[in-house]
């Protein structure tokens, strides 16, 4: 349907600027970056991103004070904070230690990088641990961390501009991959892959979750012993996916979309001028790799949240984030 | 090379119509997402009841077994209070001695008299005969129905909806101009303007619009009778009118919603309008089965509205055809929601929220 109704899970909080990744720990907190900007930006957006003073930023959320908002964590003053433009976010809890690390998808000026960092509860602020950075890292889009020293990563495109990457999407090239780091090497684990963007860990790990960003469809791997993947399925969800999350409980799949795609090309160019539509799927899953039924459980035209890139379920309460406009927090009444 | 020209012509022309086509029929989509207002279940599971009507009291009325022959259907009360909805055989008393009376009931609406407090029930029903608009005085507990008498008029053709604006008084929407089972089958693939609307004055039916319509659908009134809304299921578009002195209808406005629209209920105390849909076209009307094996997907649709048009279109609703088929109405009463189709099944919905 072109058209696109508004439909409202409940009461919202805002925050601007963007709120692309997120992700919740399981006593609800909820780490999120913010102030997206990436090669790929066109011209107008950047100097946009200047005039309104959006800056790089990782805010923490916790469902259970949600009276206070969110929070900006202070970053480490021996990091770039200047040259900071965060994407894709995955997070880490030691169970024996209780630290808590994030690794973090980074634009900086120059070549894309995964920082990873510790949170300081105490300071509220990010202690920056390490800097990934490899030949086989061209534009990056989001990470899913598999201990605190490996992870998988998404490379959406291989063009590193504004243009050039525009004609790779528009022919739909299949020049996207995902690599692995193992805490020694990286890795190619999957390639040829058409604009892959946001990638996930099931609930037991053994399998990887792959959001195909222009081919509408969530894509289900195997892991195998050395980490590489091997395609399972390709499942088709009818919009078009940015970030997943897990429903921690039930392993149910929460999923950032927009339905109308072309809409968010425009939209990212101009935000101040263009809505994108936004759409969350609730994927109940059978188990880490049957899909049960799809529902639709957020909808709406651009005017309360455009451009949804990411959403996470806590306790009946549901946080959405976008790519650059704004962080929505709903109550949920029902996950039919 | 004029010939040439031509026939590009042609060519172009049969690409535009083929493409219009294609759009319309929904050809494109072919899967349909799961919308839903909180936990749902089953009120009806085989039979349809193609048009519902809440009456108060958590009792809804509804008309069931509509079918193209003609054959003889029913009239049930549905009672939503509870956490299962319970289905009501009505009993019909002072009912006429006819073998084709309530042959396939499609549109209903009901009438309340100011002063006396009185509901009135119309049921359009299709005997092989001819049209018949039957009238039924409901009592509410328990519920039940008498027969009072039954309306015709020459310009009954092949009728689809009505809405009571006065005791005997509506305005009903013409579908086909024949009626025969065939040719309203494959009028939903040939696209001509049939359709229109009548005011029925107590007497005799009147044209109440100039315009004509492909498959003019349900037709309903805003709470205080003063916008008429009819949903052209043909064009997917949803049109309002103002009523004039003589009861002819003045077009306000019309929105093309880009969903099959069915029957609509407007809610009496916000004035919303809850209306049955379609969502994909082509499993909704393969009629002669040319398709194979598919199910009809549905939808209903919160349309919030005022006099400049349409404010706010909200899906409630959605389902692939599994849990509900060919949705035809839908009202919400009482915090819940009943879909109802025209072939099988019916079902009731908890809402959890509805935005403001």
């Amino acid at each position: 349907m072109q058209l696109v109704g508004r439909f409202d899970s409940g009461a919202a909080k805002k925050v601007h600027h963007g709120a692309e990744d997120m992700e919740t720990l399981a006593d609800g907190r909820a780490f999120i970056t913010s102030g997206f900007q990436w090669p790929l930006s066109s011209k107008h957006f950047k100097q946009l991103y200047k005039d309104q003073g959006r800056k790089g930023k990782v805010l923490l959320f916790d469902f259970n004070k949600p009276e206070s908002g969110v929070t900006e964590l202070a970053m480490d003053p021996q990091f770039d904070g200047e040259n900071f433009h965060p994407h894709g976010i995955s997070v880490l809890q030691d169970p024996d230690s209780g630290k808590i690390f994030l690794f973090i998808v980074n634009h900086p000026e120059g070549k894309d990088t995964v920082e990873k960092f510790e949170f300081i509860q105490e300071k509220l602020a990010l202690e920056h641990i390490e800097t990934f950075s490899d030949s086989t890292f061209r534009v990056l889009n989001d990470v899913a961390a598999t201990s605190e020293n490996s992870f998988y990563v998404t490379n959406y495109v291989h063009s590193k501009s504004s243009s050039l990457s525009f004609i790779e999407i528009i022919l739909l090239l299949p020049w996207g991959s995902v690599v692995y780091y193992d805490g020694a090497n990286y890795n190619v684990v999957a390639d040829s892959l058409v604009i892959p963007n946001g990638i996930l860990l099931s609930k037991d790990k053994r399998y990887v979750y792959l959001a195909n960003n222009f081919f509408a469809s969530i894509s289900i791997f195997e892991r195998d012993e050395d980490d590489r993947l091997t395609i399972l399925q390709e499942f088709p969800i009818h919009s078009y996916p940015d970030n997943l999350s897990l429903e921690p409980k039930t392993g149910n799949l929460l999923i950032g979309s927009i339905p109308v795609v072309h809409m968010m090309i425009k939209h990212m160019d101009a935000p101040d001028v263009d809505m994108a539509p936004s759409k969350v799927l609730y994927i109940h899953m059978d188990n880490a790799t049957t899909v049960g039924e799809i529902t639709d459980l957020y909808t709406n035209d651009g005017r309360q949240i455009s451009g949804c890139s990411s959403a996470t379920i806590y306790d009946n309460k549901m946080l959405m984030g976008s790519v650059i406009d704004r962080l929505v927090y709903c109550d949920v009444r029902t996950l039919e | 090379m004029l010939q040439s020209l031509f026939y590009l012509g042609i060519l172009g022309a049969a690409l535009q119509y083929f493409l219009y086509y294609r759009d319309w029929a929904s050809f494109n989509r072919d899967f349909v997402l799961k919308v839903r207002p909180g936990k749902c279940h089953l009120a009806r599971e085989h039979g349809g009841t193609e048009d519902v009507d809440y009456v108060g009291d958590s009792i809804i009325l509804a008309s069931a077994g509509f079918n193209w022959e003609g054959d003889v259907g029913q009239l049930l009360a549905f009672n939503i209070s509870g956490e299962k909805t319970q289905e009501i055989t009505l009993n019909i008393s002072n009912s006429p001695r006819r073998a084709d009376f309530l042959g396939a009931p499609h549109g209903i609406t009901t009438w309340t008299d100011p002063d006396t407090g009185e509901v009135f029930l119309y049921v359009l029903t299709h005997p092989k005969a001819e049209d018949r608009i039957e009238v039924f005085e409901v009592q509410k507990s328990p519920v039940s129905l008498r027969y009072i008498r039954t309306i015709t008029d020459p310009n009954f053709s092949f009728m689809n909806d009505l809405i009571a604006v006065g005791r005997d008084q509506f305005y009903i929407t013409r579908y086909n101009w024949y009626r025969s089972g065939d040719w309203v089958k494959l009028a939903h693939w040939l696209h001509i303007k049939e359709g229109t609307i009548f005011y029925y004055d107590g007497h005799r039916a009147r044209q109440a619009v100039s315009e004509t319509y492909f498959l003019s659908n349900g037709i309903s009134v805003s709470p205080d009778k003063r916008t008429v809304y009819m949903a052209e299921w043909g064009k997917k578009t949803l049109h309002a009118y103002r009523r004039e002195s003589n009861n002819k209808l003045k077009p306000l406005w019309k929105e093309y919603l880009d969903t099959g629209i069915d029957n609509i209920n407007v809610d009496q105390e916000t004035g919303d309008l809850w209306i049955g849909s379609h969502p994909v076209t082509w499993r909704i009307v393969d009629f002669f089965g040319i398709f194979g094996k598919h199910t009809a997907p549905s939808q209903v649709l919160r349309v919030k509205v005022s006099d400049g048009g349409v404010d706010a279109v909200e899906e409630i609703y959605s389902d692939n055809g599994e849990e509900i088929a060919g949705s035809t109405a839908a009202v919400y009463a009482e915090g819940k929601l009943m879909v109802a189709s025209v072939f099988e099944q019916a079902i009731t919905c908890d809402v959890e929220y509805l935005s403001k």
